[in-house]
């Protein structure tokens, strides 16, 4: 199953929606999409997670590349996920230490 | 008294699906153990943590070059379910990586043992197998 994959410009923050399921088959896409928007000088990232219903460690490690790249040109990449699966997977590997995370867009991108 | 996941299952049943070692197949794996863990009457964390569980395991063989058909097998007990995840024609060894542009690795093994403390992986003859148990109540350690 593909994921849907849709972007816009918040408050000077590219938000990358993520609807579906991220595992083996599917994280090259959401890898794609992250790459497009920092090739794209957008290194101001939030990935909106709410519609994800799962998620692996190939997720995560696309993820954790993403928030490397964004860091590595003065950026940064943000989270926004509610309490279920995906929380579960992020904090179970400690990550959410690692990532900045919100509870929606508009607290991630200073809009709410 | 409150039911006990087998008692809506025949308790020793076992049930399987093979794979082809193929990152599309995955999908239908976790729906596969999603199904039967439902069926046993596993709560919803359990069951997402056993999706992950399934998904970690088929990953980490397809990852690691399997070349045959990964087996996964949910056996039904008193205490729970027995899964084994079982892949043919593994190729690599302990500890090799397996690099994919993009993507920082995370330790597949670690996160399968994180979400069930049992978990034990044997490995030889060109068959790797992760074994855990899912147990009828809430109690993995995340």
């Amino acid at each position: 199953m593909d994921l849907v994959l849709g972007s816009r410009s918040e408050n000077g923050w590219a938000v990358l929606e993520v609807q579906g399921e991220v595992d083996l088959y599917t994280s090259s896409q959401l890898r794609d999409a992250i790459l497009r928007l920092t090739e794209e000088a957008e290194n101001r990232i939030v990935v909106d997670l709410n519609n994800v219903s799962f998620m692996d460690s190939s997720g995560l490690g696309v993820l954790v590349a993403g928030l490397k790249r964004a860091r590595e040109r003065g950026g940064e990449l943000a989270l926004v996920f509610g309490e279920g699966s995906v929380q579960k997977v992020i904090g179970i590997t400690g990550l959410d230490k690692i990532f900045p995370t919100h509870r929606s867009v508009g607290e991630a991108t200073g809009g709410a | 008294m409150a039911q006990r996941a087998t008692d809506r299952i025949d308790a020793g049943s076992t049930v399987s699906l093979a794979i082809p070692a193929d990152p599309a197949s995955v999908g239908t794996v976790r729906y596969f153990a999603a199904t039967i863990a439902r069926h046993a009457g596993l709560p919803e964390e359990l069951i997402n943590d056993l999706r992950l569980a399934v998904s970690e395991a088929c990953a980490e063989a397809i990852d690691a070059g399997v070349t045959g058909s990964i087996r996964v097998a949910l056996s039904l007990d008193p205490e729970g379910i027995d899964v084994e995840v079982t892949s043919d024609g593994f190729i690599r060894q302990e500890g090799e990586g397996h690099g994919r542009e993009g993507l920082v690795p995370i330790n597949r093994q670690q996160l399968i043992s994180a979400l069930f403390p049992d978990a034990e992986t044997d490995q030889g003859r060109g068959m790797r197998v992760v074994r855990f148990t899912v147990p009828h109540a809430s109690s993995s350690g995340a």
